[in-house]
């Protein structure tokens, strides 16, 4: 029983509820108002030319679709600040920021993340290279003993303070729960984030 | 993973033109990619929906229902207030799956639609029916995370959080089949009840009643805002449930009127517990009530040689997620 859809059909009386801010009822898409839609190209299986945005600056890549965000950095950008671990999302060890939300790289492919913002644990720091008040503070408050999760941890209390400049210890823990420590830092890394947010807040 | 092609259209209809058998929807990927790097099945395409427009938003429509995008992720599922004010039971279900890192990208048709967690299932290693295989080796080996309900074939839980809250709000999915020559896309409507659902006994291959080449554009709930979604983990964050309790009470004055009990976690396919609803329906929704209900929902148990615990598991759950939904929309 397949109807045909109407665009004014399918979204009357829609009000738009929120995500992402303003947004009225969607564009009409180009398919809309066109004989025919462009068709979409299939990329691969072969590699791939593309470009990637990463910490500020954009890299030109030639990777099979199967590549992940994960392989592209620590392979062909040479980025080994994100960790490998798990390779299925259950660590964060490979966490990075997404258009400044935190996401486990080694799941998501490297061409969805075309035209977005990545920043790795290396695009931390200052211009100047200075350290970002995380890292400082992860270093004051000694919140690593092997260090093999410390990007993925500094990378989510990156996100964390982003969109929560002042977050309670709970809020912390919250926001690092699929951030796996083997070597069981949690607590210092909690008191390290709630540190590097008050030395930010106090212009740092 | 073996190779694959990609694509990533940026209409709902180019979108659904590109799927086939071995073309498929892209969400997060979260599922697609652990069932590819496992070596368990990998599409010949990958279908992006990133850059559909529409499905990524949620809305309110006239008669206070809420469309819910199939690409929303469980991160704006679980923090719009929007979502939390019309369906709690769908927000609670999105915020207590996995992980922020997860939630992030994964998506709600993805989550709705991922294959079961059975480790037999995804080790090729091993013979699995959900594979084609003739028997379960669960039955015999690891299931202390196994199903307590339903498990006479197949003893795979169904994984999905969301899967339990649609099922409860009685959602519907509207979900696109085509293009047709004037190139409108062609849809069809797919209530969230059990028949949506595939069974073991069925067709052990599949979870669920949707075609390789249709797109589920969103999800339509009901307001329920006496609702809840609880569950109970091994770890108090990050775990997959060991059972799970989705509620949704329509309230007359004081009494509840009509009751929707979904339990997941609990059997191959998400279930709706009429026994549950029985249970509730003209009464008060106290802690006697929701004692009755949790009990009912337990009746038919047949837990396996390790799992027996989950019984438990699933009393508690009902009965505190009865009580929460009880508290709220008043
Ligand atoms: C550490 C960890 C913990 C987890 N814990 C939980 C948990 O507690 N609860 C829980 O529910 N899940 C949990 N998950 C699973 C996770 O939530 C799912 O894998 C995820 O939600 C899948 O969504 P996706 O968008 O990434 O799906 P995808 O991998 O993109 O897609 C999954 C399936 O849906 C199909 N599909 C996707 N979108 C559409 C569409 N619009 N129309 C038609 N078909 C479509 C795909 O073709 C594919 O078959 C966990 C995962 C991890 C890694
Ligand atoms: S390596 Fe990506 S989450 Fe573990
Ligand atoms: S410091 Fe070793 S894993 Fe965290």
């Amino acid at each position: 029983m397949s109807k045909s859809l109407g665009r004014r059909d399918f979204l009357k009386g829609a009000a738009a509820v929120a995500a992402g801010g303003a947004a009225a009822i969607p564009a009409v898409a180009a398919a809309w108002t066109q004989e025919a839609a462009p068709a979409t190209p299939v990329l691969g299986p072969g590699p791939v030319p593309f470009t990637l945005r990463v910490n500020g600056k954009d890299h030109a890549v030639n990777l099979e679709p199967r590549a992940t965000l994960l392989d592209a950095l620590r392979g062909p950008l040479g980025l080994t600040g994100p960790k490998e671990v798990c390779d299925r999302g259950a660590c964060g060890a490979c966490a990075v920021l997404l258009d400044g939300v935190p996401a486990s790289s080694c799941m998501v492919l490297a061409l969805d993340a075309e035209g977005r913002e990545i920043t790795t644990v290396e695009g931390l720091a200052g211009p100047d290279g200075k350290p970002h008040p995380l890292q400082e503070a992860f270093v004051r408050e000694d919140a690593l003993q092997c260090g093999f999760c410390t990007p993925g941890m500094v990378t989510s209390c990156a996100g964390l303070l982003r969109r929560n400049p002042d977050p309670t210890a709970e809020e912390v823990r919250d926001a690092l729960s699929g951030n796996l420590c083997r070597c069981g830092t949690y607590p210092r890394i909690v008191k390290a984030c709630r540190s590097a947010a008050a030395a930010m807040k106090g212009g740092r | 993973m073996k190779p694959f092609s990609y694509a990533r259209p940026a209409s709902r209809e180019e979108a659904v033109r590109l799927l086939s058998p071995t073309a498929r929807p892209k969400g997060g990927g979260y599922d697609l990619l652990d069932l590819a790097k496992n070596g368990v099945s990998t599409p010949g395409t990958m279908v992006s929906l990133a850059a559909v427009p529409e499905m990524g938003k949620a809305w309110t429509g006239d008669h206070g229902e809420t469309y819910l995008g199939g690409r929303m992720t469980l991160a704006d599922l679980a923090t719009l207030p929007a979502v939390r004010a019309a369906c709690p039971v769908v927000a609670d279900a999105a915020a207590e799956a996995a992980t922020p890192l997860v939630r992030a990208t994964a998506t709600l048709a993805g989550n709705l639609l991922q294959r079961p967690r059975c480790t037999y299932f995804r080790d090729p290693f091993f013979e699995c029916r959900k594979r084609g295989g003739a028997a379960c080796p669960a039955m015999e080996g690891d299931h202390a995370e196994g199903a307590i309900l339903g498990n006479r074939l197949c003893c795979a839980v169904h994984p999905s959080n969301l899967a339990a809250a649609l099922l409860a709000a009685g959602a519907e999915l509207r979900i696109l089949t085509g293009v047709d020559g004037k190139g409108e896309p062609t849809w069809r409507t797919a209530a969230v009840d059990p028949a949506f659902f595939v069974a073991p006994e069925e067709d052990p291959l599949r979870e669920a009643r949707i075609g390789p080449g249709e797109l589920v554009f969103d999800a339509v709930v009901p307001p329920c805002p006496s609702s809840a979604y609880v569950e109970v983990n091994q770890k108090a964050s990050f775990d997959w449930a060991s059972a799970a309790a989705a509620v949704v009470l329509e309230m007359d004055g004081g009494k509840v009127a009509r009751a929707r009990v979904a339990l997941g976690a609990a059997a191959p396919v998400p279930l709706l517990s009429e026994a549950a609803a029985a249970a509730l329906a003209g009464k008060a929704p106290g802690a006697k009530a929701a004692e009755a209900a949790a009990e009912a929902a337990v009746a038919g148990a047949t837990p396996l040689r390790d799992n027996a615990h989950r019984v438990q598991h699933l009393r508690v759950c009902v009965k505190r997620a009865v009580l929460l939904a009880a508290g709220r929309g008043r």
